[in-house]
């Protein structure tokens, strides 16, 4: 029975072969699963209510998903290179009360944009100097981080949310007829971070840092230099994130990043990454960043009480990446025999 | 008599190379058998499989006799026990702890004291004659020490069979005698010994029996009473070497400027004064036994390490760090094609793009013309290969050596250094390399070639330098560089 199955599989796949490519094939074994899920939750959630597709409720779950979305592509560059900031979290919630503060202080809007970017790049500038001077592991560093900054966060707002009433209008209606603030922010990262990404020498030496940081050292690659960048670009995408989640909410709150830095890494490791580096695609990031957001939107559709969140969300990150492992496995082994 | 440990008809083949064909050897207790052979023989699958590491393909492995399924636990069990190249050793905790790392014997309520383990360590150590603190932390220990410790290990008293992979590299001469008292002492308990080395006169000196393998199959075997070190050569290194310097020198080169100098150069204990030129247009090979420094020569003309005292000049100046050195066109070929060479779980593509990555400025990428280049550098080195966008893993050793080598010939650089080469590469493919890097030196590019292997060297340097204890001790011209010429300078004799 197992047999036979393998061999129908083979034979389907086997004039497909010459066009898809081996790297085509890899990134297609991460997403066809995901857009599976993405469809199948849709149809799980609008069969028990209409709403569900509805242009409004999609419109909810993009602008919910917009500020884990933009973590997420600096994340990616992170993860590709084999490194990790597990003080995400903790950096949006100060720069949301650093945000707030701006604008009860009526400082001009460009800077209320500009002052938490710097602060963001500025802490992945420190982030990327201690990891590749003094090479410590960016985990228990960052780790150090998430704690420091989320006490930063309530002592700065007191341990009370700062309301701010308006002064970030924009991030609540529409900029371009149907897109909302968040949306477009997250479009233009997401943009720009995929072309970076997948189609400069930067991004190939990003990857080139992940799969073996010796050998591309070895071979010439800046690979201080390309750690320290990645960091701060991560920096300055949390701080642009603050933004936009002070302006969604009206209010700078000092938890208002409690829990996101697993989130981020959860949607990057379900879009195909690997936490050991050279691997992962901003597409595959959107794709996890989507499936999180749908599961969030489905379960209050659904009626599932909240605390089943959690649940959900661990057992689809389990399941996805036991699977991504057994298929990695298959296919070392089928390269094996094949040589 | 039996034999302790018996491999009858082993077969092995990796993905593309047949490490081992048929091969048969027997070691017996209370006998030194010496394990000979070339890098690349086969001698360290051998031990693998002996190890329980490595599964034959075909054949036994029988053990007083018996066959056995080894796995490495199984192996263990047995009483079989190796010493690696690379020194299994914990730097950071005791020497107790190092060498109680299987497990101490554990005390009453099956616990453990520091104490009694300092105690049974010390026993151990007692009887391979080294007398070290059990509670020293393994980094202040010197490397004979480590080897001591490493014996002390492994003779305990279910030790039926030891293994000892090129004990005495980077030991000095009197530790080497203490480590031949020690094995004695061993032997004639009634262990069996497996002794690999490349050093005929420590053979000669210790071991009973001896086997000879080369490329995979077993050439020779006997009595080490009856037989000579010439005779041994022969059988290692063959007497109709299919690769012969005729075959890959092509007319002589003239050198032409100094590519590489080195002036009074030191790093740390490793490098001492030394001095060097490598000119455009030839082959310049330097060779020494493990540790004798010419690794971090190699790391040091690549940039990759900065000296400690003295200059190392690329083309007239001065290169700060590996990227400086990589703009000045040096490539640098690494020893370790898997930890430092390759990116293996990436495609073909972008290993072979890897130094352009790091060399040029335009900012955009454009996968469909890198694969483009990938293949036409590819094509050039004859890499065998189904796909340039598939996965580099899948090539065979050679094949994947030439994706290393490709990365460099994509950017043109002038100035090679490599570092042995052809470890691990099919014979067909080294032979491409070889008459590649000669082609190189008579293109106007300058070759620096660190290799161990004395055949290699023969057949493509120009100008051969022995290294010995971090100094160049020697300068032999290629054509005289015979392997009885390399040993005697690499000794000291």
């Amino acid at each position: 029975m197992h047999t036979t199955s393998t061999t129908t599989r083979r034979a389907a796949s086997a004039p497909a072969r010459r066009i898809v490519t081996p790297a085509v094939r890899e990134h297609l074994q991460v997403y066809v699963p995901l857009i599976a899920i993405l469809i199948g939750l849709c149809a799980i959630a609008s069969a028990n209510n209409d709403a569900f597709l509805s242009a409004g409720n999609i419109e909810r779950m993009l602008v919910a998903s917009a500020v884990l979305g933009i973590l997420a592509v600096g994340q990616t560059f992170l993860l590709v290179g084999g490194q990790l900031d597990l003080s995400v979290g903790s950096l949006v919630s100060v720069g949301s009360v650093i945000t707030a503060k701006l604008v009860l202080g009526n400082v001009p809007s460009a800077l209320v944009l500009i002052i938490p970017i710097a602060v963001g790049a500025v802490v992945g500038v420190l982030w990327g100097l201690l990891v590749s001077l003094l090479n410590v592991p960016p985990f228990i560093l960052t780790l150090g981080g998430l704690a420091v900054f989320a006490s930063i966060a309530l002592t700065l707002a007191d341990s009370t949310p700062i309301s701010v009433p308006d002064g970030l209008d924009w991030m609540q209606g529409d900029v371009l007829p149907g897109l909302r603030g968040p949306v477009l922010i997250w479009l233009l990262c997401l943009i720009a971070g995929g072309v970076l990404l997948h189609f400069t020498r930067f991004g190939r030496n990003v990857f080139a840092l992940g799969a073996n940081e010796e050998a591309a050292f070895l071979s010439g690659v800046a690979t201080t230099r390309t750690k320290i960048l990645i960091f701060v670009m991560n920096g300055a995408l949390c701080g642009l994130a603050s933004v936009v989640i002070t302006g969604r909410v009206s209010a700078g709150d000092p938890r208002a990043g409690v829990g996101l830095e697993l989130m981020v890494i959860a949607a990057i490791v379900l879009g195909g990454a690997s936490l050991a580096g050279g691997r992962g695609s901003m597409l595959g990031s959107l794709l996890g960043v989507l499936v999180l957001g749908v599961i969030t939107s489905a379960l209050t559709f659904l009626n599932v009480p909240d605390s089943y969140d959690q649940f959900v969300f661990g057992a689809i990150l389990i399941a996805a990446v036991s699977v991504t492992a057994v298929a990695e496995f298959r296919r070392r082994r089928r390269v094996r025999l094949r040589a | 008599m039996t034999a302790t440990l018996e491999l009858r008809n082993v077969e092995k083949s990796y993905t593309s190379v047949r490490a081992l064909k048929n091969v048969s050897l027997a070691a017996h207790p209370g006998r030194v058998h010496a394990l000979l052979g070339e890098n690349g023989a086969g001698k360290s699958t051998l031990i693998k499989i002996a190890s329980g590491a490595v599964r034959p393909d075909s054949g036994t492995v029988l053990l007083d006799g018996v066959p056995m399924q080894l796995t490495p636990r199984s192996a263990k069990a047995a009483g079989i026990r190796v010493l690696h190249q690379e020194r299994q050793i914990a730097l950071t905790r005791t020497v107790a702890d190092n060498v109680l790392l299987d497990g101490p014997t554990p005390g009453r309520f099956g616990l453990v004291t520091a104490r009694a383990a300092a105690r049974e360590a010390a026993e151990r150590l007692a009887r391979v004659g080294a007398d070290l603190d059990p509670y020293a932390p393994a980094w202040t220990l010197t490397v004979a020490q480590m080897q001591l410790l490493e014996l002390a290990r492994a003779v305990c008293a279910e030790a039926k069979v030891v293994i000892m992979d090129e004990p005495t590299a980077s030991l000095h001469r009197a530790e080497i005698e203490q480590l031949f008292r020690v094995v004695r002492q061993i032997r004639d308990s009634g262990i069996a010994v497996v002794y690999i080395s490349h050093h005929l006169d420590e053979v000669m000196e210790l071991a009973d029996d001896y086997t000879v393998l080369r490329d995979g199959a077993k050439v020779a075997e006997g009595l080490v009473a009856d037989v000579t070190p010439p005779a041994l050569v022969g059988h290692m290194f063959g007497d109709e070497v299919s690769l012969r310097r005729e075959d890959v020198h092509e007319g002589n080169t003239s050198p032409g400027d100094v590519a590489v100098e080195f002036d009074d150069v030191s790093f740390g204990g490793a490098v001492r004064s030394v001095s060097l030129a490598a000119r455009r247009g030839e082959v310049l090979a330097v060779t020494g036994a493990v540790g004798c420094g010419s690794r971090e020569v190699a790391l040091l003309a690549a940039g990759a390490l900065a000296p400690t005292s003295g200059t190392v000049r690329v083309h007239g100046g001065r290169r700060r760090g590996r990227r400086a050195a990589t703009a000045a066109g040096v490539a640098f070929l690494p020893a370790d094609r898997k930890r430092e060479g390759l990116m293996l779980d990436r495609s073909i593509v972008e290993n072979a793009l890897l130094a352009e990555n790091g060399l040029v400025r335009a900012p955009f990428y454009h996968p469909g013309r890198a694969a483009g280049r990938a293949e036409g550098v590819c094509r050039r080195l004859a890499v065998k290969m189904a796909d340039v966008r598939g996965p580099v893993r899948a090539l065979s050793g050679g094949n994947q050596q030439k994706v290393v080598l490709a990365r460099w010939f994509e950017v043109d650089s002038d100035v090679l250094i490599l570092d042995e080469p052809t470890a691990g590469v099919d014979i067909p493919s080294k032979f491409e390399i070889y008459r590649l890097l000669r082609q190189c030196a008579a293109e106007g590019r300058a070759v620096l070639l660190f290799s161990t292997e004395y055949q290699e060297i023969r057949c493509v340097a120009d100008r051969v330098l022995v290294m010995r204890d971090g100094r160049i001790v020697g300068e032999i011209d290629g054509e005289h560089a015979t392997e009885h010429r390399i040993f005697e300078l690499e000794l000291g004799a």
